[in-house]
Formats: structure tokens, C-alpha cells, sequence
């Protein structure tokens, strides 16, 4: 229903342009569908937010394969709104450019609501957006600078780039899961501890044992914990 | 206690150092032509606010609408029935929070042009950090509502997204969100009074907004209230425009060099930047006609606006240079222009005869660059390729020939102009 909202409203309300702030004080005016389109592209990640977060994230494959359909119908939906919205709002370049910024706002959502926490998943978006309004103008070259993913030129082959780096950036946070970010801990200190000499841990964990000798039964293996509670 | 207690424990806590990180980064990563006068100070304070506030707006609805997010109504529900109480200590904390970072960034940017010894003007700068203020209050004013009223889940991305709209509509049309303060602009203080008013109504009122978990006839009375107070804030933006044009002052800051420039007050800073210009004056290698005072942008009293138009008075004023952003190469323009107009002025250039040569421009953009001290202009133009062309040669002029044959050169010059002028 949000998404429709910000479809309604970006299709009556997205040509009006603004003028705002700009580092260099000469930026042309911003057309509101801009905004809009950061919304359109957060929204989807707003259906991960849940007051168990903590408990879904340590979820079955097959419930994670769920919660990431439902994000990515979130996504088609609330994408093909906005194009849809931005077709009636502006002329047909904007419907790509929509498309385009809208994917790169879901990766920046993605990558912030995985660090933050899925309810402040706008944070990161709206951080780069601020910066994209403020600092994406270079009025000395009288162009946007070649981050400024949601005005360059749809060929713009730098923004290409910076949208695929940004999605795929959103995706890897999203698919790094507390419980793969665990496994992940644990091969790094596996790895760690076959680099080292053997006994030179447990020495370390147990200063009594200054001879080097290790406590009956227990293998300097068993005591880092990661690893060990992985194979259960 | 209790605000103690919600101080310590709000989750906007952690909002503080970003807030202020964004408001510091806006300040400083930009032309810092504000470091010395204090109403660019106030105005840059202000920029940074905008930025702050979208921020500012997010996070309040977050935290407002945080407890239902974590689906905790019944708790919230049963908590005391002093309840006005309670929600006012937890917005007075929230508002605590959401303030402090724009009176660090203001205290921070307040120090740095203090250091520069600059005392006129001071007064703007609190004009234009109430402006600030009021746009950090009201963005978070609006978060609190929203995610009062919303559904949690989109409150804060509803708040971040509406608050960006707005605020910049209506830094449009009621010049909430200055983006520069030039003196030649005062801030009127009656509508920031009027402003302030408003907001504080607004600020008070909402804690008469209730928690959805609430039934549903307060929650309507609550909303009713917040609607009154958030339109008297509206028209209180509207009723009064807050910029006006600045007449000019008694007693301008005055430089006597070859020329006498004068200053508003609060350019104090731009006295060396004047010296070195009235310098490369006294260095032109030929005796012209110069003007006996040039002053600041706005400060000859030539103009006046009525009803919002600009008016030009009859009558002789000294000429105007403009020292956009403290540009040596706006002034350089400036004071050229003057002589260039003294050096001419018993010929006047003529509109009906086209000069194919361009003496005017030619004398024009050899003073120019030469009280600019060389170099290549720091501003781009769109003039005629022939009016360019000229330029390009008087500055080819300064830089190849010695001083003594570009004096010979400027005499050919102002020579051939003669012959263009509009009483021949």
C-alpha cells in the first residue's frame, strides 16, 4: 500500500523541481521523483524488519528462501510502481534512470539494514542521498559528478558501475547471515590455530601450565569454542 | 529523574555523533568563504540544519514509533496513567537528542569565525541558527507525529521522505532554508519571534499525541490538537517573509587607498583582499581618471525595492563591486569596470555604433586582470565569441608586453574608442 502511495505520488508530484542546497552553491534544480525513487528502492527491505530479527536470522534455509522471495516480489513491486510512476511524472529517459536508481537504493538499503538493523535500513540511502544532492554537482565542468548515480545519462558507464558494485555490495550483506557470519569466524580462527605451533594456545588460556603440558582429555583444538560448536 | 532516566536510556542517544557528523561534513566540505563573516557563518549553519533535519525527522519517527515496532503494545499500554507525563519526558528527551548536535555544529562554526576577530554582524548569525533551530525542531516535531500516527513499520522512511519535501517547498516559499547571508539581507525579527512561537506550540502540543495502543478516541483528540498547532505553524512561516533587503548603513567600514572602497561591516575581512587590489591601481602603468569612491554590492543606495521589485533611483551613486564569495577576481571586475566607466566617461559607449575593435571591453579586461594580479579568470561566461575574443587579447596584452608598451597600448586603446561614442 506504501509503495502505491509513493507511486501516486511520484507520478503527480515527481516533475516539480526544487531547488536545494547544493557545496557549490550552482546545482540545477532536483525533480522530486528522485526522492521518491529512494524510496520506492528502501521499502522492499522494510519487509525484513521483525521483532525477532534475531531469530530469523539464525533460520532454516527454507525460511530464509521465503523472507528473500518475499523481498524480491517486494522489489519487482515496488520497482515497476515507480518506472510505472516516473513514465507518467517525466519524460521516457526518467523511466530508466528510475530503474536504475532504484536497484542501487535497495543494495545501499540491504548493506545499511545489515549493519544497523532492518528498521534503519533508510539510513544509508539517505546518507548517500544528502551527498548526492549537496555534493553531486560540479558546477566548474557545468555536469554531475560521475557518482551521481540518479541524474548521469542512462549509457553513463561509471554509474553502471557504481550501481552494479552498490547491488551486489547490498546482496553480499544481505546474504551474509548472522549464522554465515559465525561459520566464517570460525574457519578464520581454524585457520589461525593451524598456523600457529601446537601447545603455544594452551599455554596461552592456561597460565599455570607453564611446562607446555596440556590438560588431560582436552586438545588445544576443542578449546576455540567457533569451531567446535560449528560441527553440532 | 525521570527526563534523567529517559536521557540516558532513549536510542537516540546514538544519534547524536552521526547527526553532527553529517552537520560538520555539510559545514567544512564547501567553500568556506563564511570563516570571517558572521551572517555566512549563520547561514552556513542553517545549510548544515537542512541536512541535519532530514536525518533529525528519521530519527524521531524511529524512536517514536519504536516501541510498537518491537510489538510491545500491551506493555506500553500498561505503563502509568500519568501518561502525559510520561510522553512528555520521553519527547523532551528525544528533542534533547535531536538538538544537541545543531548546537555543536553552530557552537563549532561560532568558534571558527571568532577567531578571526570579526565583531559586526554577530547578531545575524543567531538569526539565522534560530532558522536552523527551528528546522532541526520542526523535522523533528514532524518524525514524532508520523511515527506516532503510522504505521510503525514505514514511519521512519515516511518521515525521512516527507520531511525532505517539506522542508525544501518550503525553503521555496517562505525562505525557511537560507543558503547564503549575504549583509545586504537582514533577518527580520519579528517573523522569527512569530516562527519560534509557533514551533514551541507545536513542540508542547504534541505530547497530547498518543501511542496506537491507546483507544481510539484520544488518539483522535490528540491529533485533532497537533493539526491546530502544526497549521498555526504553517501560517506562521507564511504570514511574514523573514529576508528582507537591507538598506544601507550609516557608518560603512571604509578603505582610503588610490581609491576610497567601502564595505559593509561585516566585510571586514576583505580589507587585505582590498589592499592588494587598490595595490595593482597604484601599480597601472599610466595616470587614468579614477573614480574617488567605489563601494560595496547594495551599499551606494542606488536601489531601493519596493514590493519585492528592485527600483533604480535617479540620480549620481558610486559605483558597486560585488566580492562574490570573496572572489579577487569579482572585485578585480568591480573596480575595473568603475575606472574602465571614469577612464570613458566623457564618451559613453555607444548603443547605436558597433565597435568592431571593442575598445571598451579591451581597456575593460586589461584593468581586469591586471588588478587581479594575472592568472586566468576563476569564473566561466557565456558572452559573444567576439566580446571573448577581446578579453583573451587585453589579458595576451598583460602578460607579453612590459609595462611600458601596455601603457601605450591602453592610450591606443582609450584613443580608439573615441570614435564609438555616442555624442560623436
Amino acid at each position: 500500500m506504501t509503495a502505491g502511495a509513493v507511486a501516486l505520488l511520484m507520478a503527480w508530484f515527481g516533475q516539480h523541481e526544487v531547488a536545494l542546497p547544493s557545496a557549490d552553491g550552482g546545482g540545477p534544480p532536483v525533480p522530486f521523483w528522485r526522492l521518491f525513487a529512494a524510496a520506492a528502492g528502501v521499502l522492499p527491505v522494510l519487509t525484513l524488519v521483525s521483532p525477532l530479527s534475531g531469530l530469523e536470522g539464525a533460520s532454516s534455509a527454507q525460511f530464509a528462501r521465503c523472507r528473500t522471495a518475499v523481498l524480491v516480489s517486494a522489489l519487482v513491486f515496488s520497482g515497476a510502481l515507480a518506472v510505472l510512476a516516473s513514465l507518467f511524472a517525466s519524460e521516457s529517459t526518467a523511466a530508466a534512470m528510475t530503474a536504475r536508481a532504484v536497484l542501487a537504493w535497495f543494495g545501499l538499503a540491504l548493506l545499511s539494514g545489515r549493519v544497523l538493523a532492518w528498521s534503519l535500513c533508510w539510513v544509508l540511502p539517505w546518507a548517500v542521498l544528502a551527498g548526492i544532492v549537496y555534493w553531486g554537482y560540479d558546477s566548474s565542468a557545468a555536469a554531475h559528478r560521475w557518482w551521481e548515480f540518479t541524474a548521469r545519462p542512462v549509457a553513463d558507464v561509471a554509474s553502471l558501475l557504481f550501481v552494479t558494485t552498490t547491488l551486489l555490495a547490498g546482496i553480499a550483506a544481505y546474504s551474509l547471515t548472522p549464522w554465515r557470519l559465525f561459520n566464517l569466524r570460525g574457519l578464520r580462527r581454524r585457520l589461525v590455530h593451524e598456523a600457529r605451533r601446537p601447545g603455544q594456545f594452551a599455554r596461552r588460556r592456561h597460565g599455570g601450565h607453564r611446562t607446555g603440558v596440556k590438560p588431560p582429555g582436552r586438545s588445544p583444538e576443542s578449546r576455540s569454542g567457533a569451531a567446535n560448536r560449528k560441527d553440532v | 529523574m525521570i527526563f534523567r532516566i529517559h536521557l540516558r536510556s532513549t536510542p537516540l542517544r546514538h544519534a547524536f555523533l552521526p547527526i553532527m557528523a553529517v552537520g560538520l561534513l555539510v559545514l567544512y566540505n564547501r567553500p568556506t568563504y563564511w570563516v570571517g563573516i558572521w551572517p555566512e557563518t549563520g547561514a552556513a549553519v542553517a545549510v548544515s540544519a537542512f541536512f541535519m533535519s532530514l536525518f533529525v525527522a528519521g530519527s524521531s519517527a524511529w524512536a517514536a514509533a519504536r516501541l510498537e515496532l518491537m510489538d510491545v503494545r500491551a506493555l506500553a499500554a500498561a505503563r502509568t496513567n500519568r501518561r502525559l507525563f510520561v510522553e512528555g519526558n520521553l519527547w523532551a528527551a528525544a528533542l534533547f537528542w535531536l538538538t544537541a548536535p545543531l548546537l555543536a555544529v553552530a557552537a563549532l562554526a561560532a568558534a571558527t569565525t571568532a577567531a578571526s576577530g570579526v565583531q559586526a554582524g554577530f547578531p545575524s548569525f543567531v538569526g539565522y541558527g534560530i532558522l536552523g533551530l527551528l528546522l532541526v525542531w520542526l523535522a523533528g516535531a514532524w518524525g514524532w507525529i508520523v511515527g506516532r500516527l503510522l504505521e510503525p513499520l514505514v514511519a521512519a522512511l515516511a518521515a525521512a521522505l516527507s520531511w525532505f519535501i517539506i522542508g525544501s517547498l518550503a525553503g521555496e516559499i517562505t525562505g525557511a532554508t537560507p543558503v547564503s547571508g549575504p549583509p545586504w539581507i537582514a533577518l527580520q525579527a519579528s517573523a522569527l519571534v512569530l516562527r519560534s512561537s509557533a514551533a514551541l506550540l507545536l513542540i508542547v502540543t504534541i505530547v497530547a499525541l498518543t501511542g496506537r495502543s491507546e483507544d481510539q478516541r484520544s488518539r483522535l483528540k490528540g491529533a485533532a490538537f497537533v493539526a491546530v498547532a502544526a497549521l498555526v505553524v504553517a501560517a506562521s512561516h507564511v504570514a511574514l517573509p523573514v529576508q528582507q533587503p537591507r538598506s544601507p548603513v550609516a557608518s560603512p567600514l571604509c578603505v582610503n587607498g588610490h581609491i576610497e572602497y567601502c564595505l559593509w561591516p561585516e566585510h571586514e575581512k576583505y580589507v587585505p583582499l582590498i589592499r592588494q587590489v587598490d595595490a595593482e591601481v597604484g601599480a597601472v602603468p599610466l595616470d587614468l581618471p579614477l573614480p574617488p569612491k567605489i563601494v560595496d554590492y547594495s551599499l551606494s543606495g542606488s536601489t531601493q525595492w519596493i514590493d519585492g521589485n528592485q527600483v533604480e533611483l535617479p540620480g549620481e551613486y558610486a559605483p558597486e563591486f560585488d566580492i562574490s564569495e570573496g572572489s579577487r577576481w569579482a572585485l578585480a571586475r568591480g573596480v575595473a569596470k568603475a575606472i574602465t566607466r571614469s577612464v570613458l566617461s566623457t564618451c559613453e559607449r555607444s548603443a547605436a555604433i558597433e565597435d568592431p575593435a571593442h575598445h571598451w571591453d579591451l581597456l575593460l579586461a586589461w584593468l581586469e586582470v591586471r588588478l587581479a594580479g594575472g592568472g586566468s579568470p576563476d569564473y566561466t561566461t557565456n558572452a559573444p565569441a567576439n566580446i571573448q575574443a577581446a578579453w583573451f587579447e587585453a589579458r595576451r596584452v598583460s602578460v607579453e608586453l612590459n609595462d611600458a608598451q601596455q601603457a601605450a597600448w591602453a592610450v591606443s586603446v582609450i584613443d580608439g574608442h573615441q570614435k564609438y561614442c555616442s555624442g560623436a
